[in-house]
């Protein structure tokens, strides 16, 4: 039955004509289903820089830190969070090549690539700010 | 080298390793009975590279040329039984297998086919929007979990069949009479109901830009769940297998298996684009999908 739900969700959020925070993919109902390794590839394209991923069996090698330092978010054309932070401005260009519209890139302590979030904090009154404003209900 | 990957006793991936075989091809098989023997090192540093490890192998991905996949899920296998997940057994296999697709995805080999290209056969409505957009016709369609909105569809059309949204395999039967007694189960779940289309069934393989057309003839609502279903060798008209493939380009496939009926009005309508079709079933005519498919690999 999930399957059935979901496969239903994916073609009538996909069919929607309103602005929408990240259309749905096949992988995934809230964007790219991209593993980490992507994500970090796709750093690298647009300049970011990431730590070198390998391992064995897909285990990859993660920050030494635990936690991000960091974040840089946007959403549409807008800085959410984060802009004064080196690299900032690419995170619009990695949004633009992952085809998301809102993304959150957590930085480690030395400016690289640590993990994304593709769903906005609503808690946070800047992602609250920047949402309304992009649904056009300011 | 060639990578397969999946299980000895798939047809259609024994076929291919048969012919690979033949061509003399260097194969790899990774068989998913035999995953806790396999090992993956993956490096993502400026490229793609890393080494695929088994009983009796170690091949460099760098010379991975191409890879035909047709893998199942490893937790319905006899290997697997009885083991939990979340064991070290069951963490590795997920591992592996996770890793050996996000090489798929990422590799410059040629891959048949690459898992996000799979996609959209897990939404049937929205792999329809693209067959439509490609020029098939596409029959009047109903999703619903509302009983009154299937009789009322069903009152439209006279002739309507279900089917499942997803790419769970469901069989297309129609709705008759009988159906009314039950018909509150939708409520548990929406369903796609379409127009019935009286017509011919063909299914037809494409592999790059090269279509393998059959024909089936079948009184049953569903050709593939039918013992008296006859399939035969035929051919389209051009417009018809240019728009296979490009639709079968669309969608991000190297081998596609397409559903079509042609009308009796002469409409060509398309059901379904299946991105692992198989097409041992077809394997009637002169040519063999699954011999093409071996060269192709070869080729790269």
């Amino acid at each position: 039955m999930s399957a059935e739900v979901t496969a239903l969700l994916f073609y009538f959020l996909n069919a929607l004509t309103c602005p929408i925070v990240n259309r749905p993919t096949a992988e995934c109902l809230t964007g790219p289903g991209w593993r980490h390794e992507q994500w970090a590839l796709a750093c690298r394209r647009v300049g970011i820089p990431t730590r070198r991923i390998s391992g064995v069996c897909g285990l990859a090698q993660t920050p030494v830190e635990s936690e991000p330092i960091r974040s840089v978010a946007v959403l549409g054309n807008e800085f959410v969070e984060g802009q004064d932070l080196s690299h900032a401005a690419r995170v619009f260009e990695l949004a633009e090549l992952a085809c998301v519209t809102f993304l959150r890139v957590n930085f480690t302590g030395e400016g690289c690539f640590h993990s994304v979030q593709l769903t906005p904090q609503l808690h946070c009154q800047h992602h609250q700010s920047a949402l309304t404003r992009f649904f056009g209900l300011v | 080298m060639v990578i397969l990957w999946g299980l000895a006793e798939d047809r259609p991936l024994e076929l291919v390793w048969q012919h690979l075989r033949e061509l003399e091809a260097d194969v790899v098989f990774i068989d998913q009975h035999r995953l806790p023997e396999y090992t993956i090192e993956l490096d993502l540093d400026k490229q793609v590279s890393g080494a695929l490890t088994g009983p009796g192998f170690s091949v460099d991905l760098k010379d991975i040329r191409a890879a035909y996949l047709r893998q199942y899920n490893f937790e319905q296998l006899d290997t697997f039984d009885g083991v939990a997940r979340g064991s070290e057994l069951w963490k590795q296999a997920v591992q592996f297998e996770g890793t050996l697709s996000l090489w798929c995805e990422l590799a410059e080999a040629a891959v048949v086919n690459r898992p996000s290209a799979m996609g959209s056969n897990n939404s049937k409505p929205y792999q329809s929007d693209i067959i439509r957009g490609m020029g098939f016709a596409v029959p009047d369609t109903l999703i619903t979990t509302d009983p009154e909105s299937v009789i009322a569809f069903w009152r439209k059309h006279q002739r309507i069949i279900y089917k499942s949204i997803s790419s769970c395999r469901s069989i297309v039967a129609q709705f008759t009479n009988s159906d009314l007694a039950t018909i509150d189960d939708v409520t548990a779940c929406p369903t796609q109901f379409q127009q019935f289309i009286d017509g011919v069934d063909y299914r037809v393989h494409v592999l790059d830009d090269r279509v393998f057309p059959s024909k089936i003839l079948c009184l049953d609502d569903d050709y593939r769940y039918s013992d008296r279903a006859q399939v035969e060798g035929t051919s389209l008209p051009d417009e018809v297998s240019e728009r296979c493939v490009a639709l079968s380009r669309r969608l991000g496939l190297r081998l596609s298996g397409i559903d079509l009926r042609r009308s009796q009005a002469g409409e060509w309508f398309c059901f379904e684009v299946n991105p692992s079709p198989g097409y041992t079933h077809f394997e009637t005519g002169p040519l063999s999908v699954g011999r093409e498919l071996a060269e192709f690999l070869s080729r790269v």
